[in-house]
């Protein structure tokens, strides 16, 4: 399918490289741009959290404790008169880490699996195949009682539990794209040549692949933003010292049906980030101009 | 076929005893025990005399072992906490709540995502497309949980049309169905636009169109039914999917389901009940793929060849 | 739905339930228990002391989890421990209907502590097995009510035993539990029949209460039970330096209890001082109030802190502070107040609790952890049993373990509360723990609901409603006919 996508869009990219066919392919959603914006404008809030945020994100005030939003706190205090505004800055850090290192960990380990499985199949890819199967079988709730219990609280083990299965939806995408790369012409010619099966690898099939793991890359995103919220709404998540947007909503449990400034910004947080990493993901798949059936 | 059936068959029970034999270790070697809310610990002796009269004293393979003896002849023991039952009944008893609520979200999603999908595809690029795909993708965007507290805010609390939770007849199901189906919509809406969109553009919907069919001949004859295949595919595991997925809904709204329980029974440590519900779900969702790959080489003969080498 | 050995009345006190009365001998550790004579099981067949003997060693002597409850019972630790056999156990039937149980050491409260010993059938036990109370076919209860349906999903259901005939009087007939759904809504519409407000409740929600007559009408004050505390692991050189009294003094002046309690507990919890909350037997508020570790002094904290070499915390350890549960917003504020008064940082584990149990307690592996502890009969023993040694905290105070002993075996009781306050105060300096917040909080229940257990007790408190779940609810309450609800279900 991927060859007679392009093979369509060949009077397109006759005139222009196919990066810039790309951008103009991904400029045209609206979602995607916004996607990017967003990004581009969280990462600087990540990054900036010290600078930017009007107070320290764990200085409390019992003075003004689950206040509603005034000048002073733009976005109201918690239960225990900190700024939201301030942990909602610094929760873009976590998320981002968690997100952005969860897929890449993910995609280390399960990008070299899936290529080696689809382009070798016979016993290696069944083996891999039933690999797959196992970890998305593996209930991931005993998974992170496990290591919630075994490990200290930090950021680096939250990746390190979510990514215990995140690998598998890479691998599984790597592996069906690089089965049907390895029965274009080129490849097969490459192989009748008796180029060495690494090379191959390397140089024809990673290339073809490469732009869809992009796609794939931002997708995650959002499920580890989803699943760090799901975990600490369940009261089980690994903590780490700075406040998570999924942290902030499970605490807010109690307060939230009165105090709905505590529920509804961490929320919008979570929503307004897996909106935009869906829209930069699918722009980029436009962008690719491929479909993925996965 | 015969081949490809024995060799898929083979692979769900080494896939079932790879996993139940990581989740036997995993669940055994959380800190913890079934010991209960007990706010003194065990001395040394006792707790080995405790152990003893679970069975959780011997080695654990050799634990293990036992465990998979009986397993074979689908005796999957007793749980812990309901020790008047067996792991097998206990997880039919608990089933159907999670069977209904997972079908019922099912249907729900599936009959507007479909609908919003079809309308998408038939104008594509227009501006009503486009606002059928942001509104998918928003409405994906939120957490199950999420929309469960505001539904509850709105419909129980302000309102007070609807029970909060809990369990009593139908009219308990409309807010969890409603918090859980509600997102899968956009994923179900996109993914039917999306085959329809393919369909609409291959050659022999360029030929119908050619030998001079109406566009309402076509996209019911040729279209629809061409984009059924990799619908049906698709949206046939999300059934067996969201019947094991529940268990965030479950905890929200107080349904007695499995997922309820496996929360429950890995807080207490009820061991042979979370590997019954564990194995449980991975022998229903691999069944699923394993008949949905089957009913795609019937449907489509093409796949029979590359799904060989799988 | 079984009898219990001895009851607790609305006030706290024992009063004798399974058996007549209760009496000590002579040698001051030998507790004699006559039992009721008409008390039968649901076949017929009496409750004989036999049968309590029997339940009691059966328990002990196979790996019974909750048997550190009964520690103060003879070779009770020894038995459940496997050192000794069941039969060693300080509990023997006399005869038929004379129960004996001596304890290690003189034990003036053993009569409530025997608020939880319920009775098996030996009978049942022997002939349908082990979950012969698990089956309405072989239940066999001598309480005032049968299972007539178990149901692992929707609950169970229970109907009055019509041959009980023991002290409890009992008006509902028939009793279904199960999974309901909550909220003032529910309760409104009649759905549940209590509600608990406390300070989880929106204080939107205490406004509407507040505004309706028929609904405040309905509230009443329910004890404290509970204390919320974080303890320290002071064993030697384990995590030093909270071997160090002068640390943990310091880390205990940095906290600004009051305030935090008011604030965290928004007018629901009142600052623990010590292990008793408020109202309890032997609550010495006013002079654990004035120990130097209840009060806060940043500035002396700080000068203590540096007196042990972590002047403004530095070199001072990262330890983990685990929270039963999930993560406390107490123990946040704790973290708060140790890292803006002393420059101290811990990071907060939640961990479940099974789990916990067994690391921060059993392996003694946390260094600092947040817990609670709740009431089991009404009396100091309840809260401070498990400060001994060979319990559940991680520190090991063999001079304070003996002072409590004697204190708590002097027979006398008001000998013994002014002992047992000393022993307290003992405990609240020693640091090993700082007592946080005492939660309480009102049930709600319907004006129609009638009966003993819905009026207040000596205190003011109405307990008939649970009480800390010790006092058996439903059994004294009874619908009345009145209409006083009407008007709110038309609303």
């Amino acid at each position: 399918m991927t060859r007679a996508k392009s093979q369509r869009n060949a009077p397109e990219t006759r005139y222009a490289s196919n990066w810039v066919a790309a951008w103009r392919r991904f400029r045209r959603s609206g979602l995607a741009m916004f996607g990017l914006v967003y990004f581009i404008i969280i990462l600087f809030v990540a990054v900036m959290a010290p600078v930017i945020s009007p107070y320290p994100y764990d200085r409390v005030d019992y003075g003004i404790t689950l206040q509603l939003p005034t000048w002073q706190h733009l976005l109201g205090t918690d239960y225990l008169g900190r700024d939201m505004l301030t942990r909602l800055m610094w929760g873009a850090r976590p998320m981002l880490l968690v997100g952005i290192l969860t897929g890449a960990v993910g995609m280390v380990i399960g990008v070299p699996l899936g290529i080696l499985a689809g382009y070798l199949g016979g016993a290696f890819d069944w083996f891999i195949q039933r690999l797959v199967d196992l970890f998305s079988a593996l209930p991931w709730y005993l998974l992170v009682l496990y290591l919630v219990m075994v490990l200290s609280p930090s950021v680096w083990n939250l990746i390190l539990a979510l990514s215990v299965s995140s690998w598998v939806g890479s691998c599984r995408l790597v592996r069906g794209l690089t089965f049907s790369a390895r029965e274009y012409d080129f490849v097969e010619a490459a192989r009748a040549l008796g180029i060495p099966t690494r090379q191959i690898l390397a140089r024809h099939v990673l290339p073809q692949i490469a732009p869809l793991l992009l796609w794939g890359f931002a997708t995650s995103i959002p499920g580890s933003v989803f699943a760090e919220a799901g975990l600490s709404f369940l009261g089980i998540g690994i903590r780490p010292p700075i406040p998570s947007w999924g942290q902030m909503l499970g605490q807010a449990g109690q307060y939230w049906m009165y105090y709905w400034h505590v529920f509804l910004f961490p929320s919008l947080c979570i929503v307004i980030s897996v909106l935009a990493f869906q829209g930069l993901a699918d722009g980029l798949r436009q962008a690719i101009d491929v479909n993925v059936n996965v | 076929m015969l081949n490809y059936v024995l060799r898929r068959f083979l692979g769900i029970l080494i896939m079932l005893l790879l996993l139940s034999f990581v989740t036997f270790v995993l669940s055994r070697t959380v800190p913890g025990g079934p010991f209960g809310k007990v706010e003194v610990p065990m001395g040394k002796k006792q707790l080995e005399l405790f152990k003893a009269k679970y069975g959780l004293d011997k080695p654990i393979l050799e634990q293990y072992v036992t465990w998979l003896g009986q397993a074979v002849r689908l005796d999957f023991g007793v749980p812990f906490t309901a020790p008047e039952m067996t792991v097998t009944g206990l997880i039919f008893k608990l089933l159907p709540y999670s069977a209904l609520l997972g079908f019922l979200a099912c249907v729900f999603s599936l009959t507007v995502g479909i609908i919003l999908g079809m309308i998408a595809a038939a104008h594509q690029n227009s501006w009503l497309d486009n606002a059928i795909v942001t509104y998918s993708i928003v409405v994906g965007s939120i957490p199950a949980f999420v929309l469960g507290f505001v539904v509850v805010y709105v419909f129980a609390a302000k309102l007070a049309i609807l029970p909060a939770g809990g369990w009593g007849g139908p009219k308990y199901l409309v807010l969890p169905v409603f918090a859980y189906g509600f997102p899968a919509i956009g994923g179900v809406a996109r993914w039917t636009r999306q085959c329809m969109v393919d369909t609409i553009s291959s050659d022999y919907v360029r030929t119908a169109y050619a030998k001079g069919l109406v566009r309402s001949q076509v996209m019911s004859k040729h279209v629809l039914r061409n984009a059924l295949i990799p619908m049906v595919t698709s949206f046939l595991p999300m059934f067996p999917g969201m019947m094991t997925g529940s268990m965030f809904i479950e905890m929200v709204f107080g349904l007695p389901g499995l997922g309820k329980q496996f929360v429950l029974s890995s807080t207490n440590r009820d061991y042979p009940m979370v590997l019954g519900i564990t194995v449980f779900w991975a022998l229903l969702l691999s069944v699923t793929y394993f008949i949905t790959d089957i009913l795609y080489g019937v449907i489509d003969p093409r796949v029979r060849i590359t799904q060989k080498s799988s | 739905m079984s009898t219990r050995l001895v009851g607790l009345d609305f006030n706290g006190d024992p009063y004798p339930a399974g058996c007549e009365s209760y009496r000590i001998l002579e040698d001051g550790l030998t507790w004699e228990f006559k039992l009721r004579k008409e008390l039968t099981f649901t076949d017929g067949s009496p409750v004989t002391a036999q049968d309590w003997e029997w339940t009691m060693k059966r328990a002990m002597g196979s790996g019974y989890d909750y048997a550190w409850y009964y520690s103060d019972i003879k070779n009770a630790s020894k038995v459940s421990g496997g050192q000794l056999p069941a039969e060693e156990l300080g509990i023997k039937a006399v005869d038929d209907f004379t129960l004996q149980i001596s304890t290690e050491l003189p034990t003036p409260y053993l009569p409530s502590v025997m608020c939880w010993f319920l009775v098996m059938s030996k009978k049942a036990y022997e002939t349908a097995g082990e979950m012969y109370e698990l089956d309405p076919k072989t239940f066999n209860g001598s309480g005032p009510w049968t299972l007539v349906k178990l149901d692992r999903a929707t609950g169970c259901e229970w109907e009055v035993n019509k041959k009980y005939k023991g002290v409890r009087t009992v008006y509902f007939e028939k009793c279904h539990e199960g999974p309901l759904a909550g909220g003032l809504a529910a309760y409104m519409a009649g759905e549940t029949i209590f509600y608990s407000v406390g300070a989880g409740t929106p204080p939107g929600e205490q406004a509407f209460i507040n505004t309706s007559p028929i609904l405040r009408a309905e509230t009443h004050p329910v004890a404290p039970y509970l204390t919320d505390y974080f303890g320290f692991n002071t064993l030697p050189g384990k995590f030093a330096p909270l071997d160090n009294p002068d640390v943990r003094l310091a880390m205990c002046k940095a906290i600004d209890k009051a305030t935090i309690v008011a604030q965290v507990g928004k007018g629901f919890a009142l600052p623990a001082w010590g292990m008793l909350p408020k109202g309890f037997p032997g609550n010495n508020d006013d002079v654990l109030k004035e120990l130097e570790p209840n009060k806060f002094d940043p500035e002396a904290a700080k000068q203590l802190l540096s007196k042990a070499g972590y002047a403004d915390g530095k070199g001072f350890p990262e330890f983990e502070f685990w929270c039963r549960g999930s993560v406390s917003a107490y123990a946040e504020a704790v973290q708060a107040a140790w890292k803006d008064n002393l420059g101290i940082k811990v990071t907060l584990k939640g961990a479940d609790y099974s789990g916990f149990t067994e690391q921060a307690f059993g392996q003694k592996a946390a260094p600092i952890y947040w817990v609670a502890y709740q009431l089991d009969y009404f009396d100091p023993a309840t809260f401070l049993n498990i400060w001994r040694d060979g319990g559940r905290h991680p520190c090991e105070m063999p001079e304070w373990t003996a002072q409590y002993n004697a204190a708590n075996s002097i027979m006398d009781p008001v000998k013994r509360f002014e002992a047992v306050k000393k022993a307290e105060i003992a405990l609240v300096d020693s640091t090993v723990f700082f007592g946080m917040d005492s939660p309480f909080s009102y049930t709600m229940f319907p004006c129609n609901l009638a009966g003993p257990g819905a009026m207040p007790n000596r205190n003011g408190f109405s307990m008939g409603t649970g009480g800390g779940s010790v006092i058996e609810a439903y059994q004294h309450l009874h619908w009345s006919n009145s209409i006083c609800r009407d008007a709110l279900k038309g609303k």
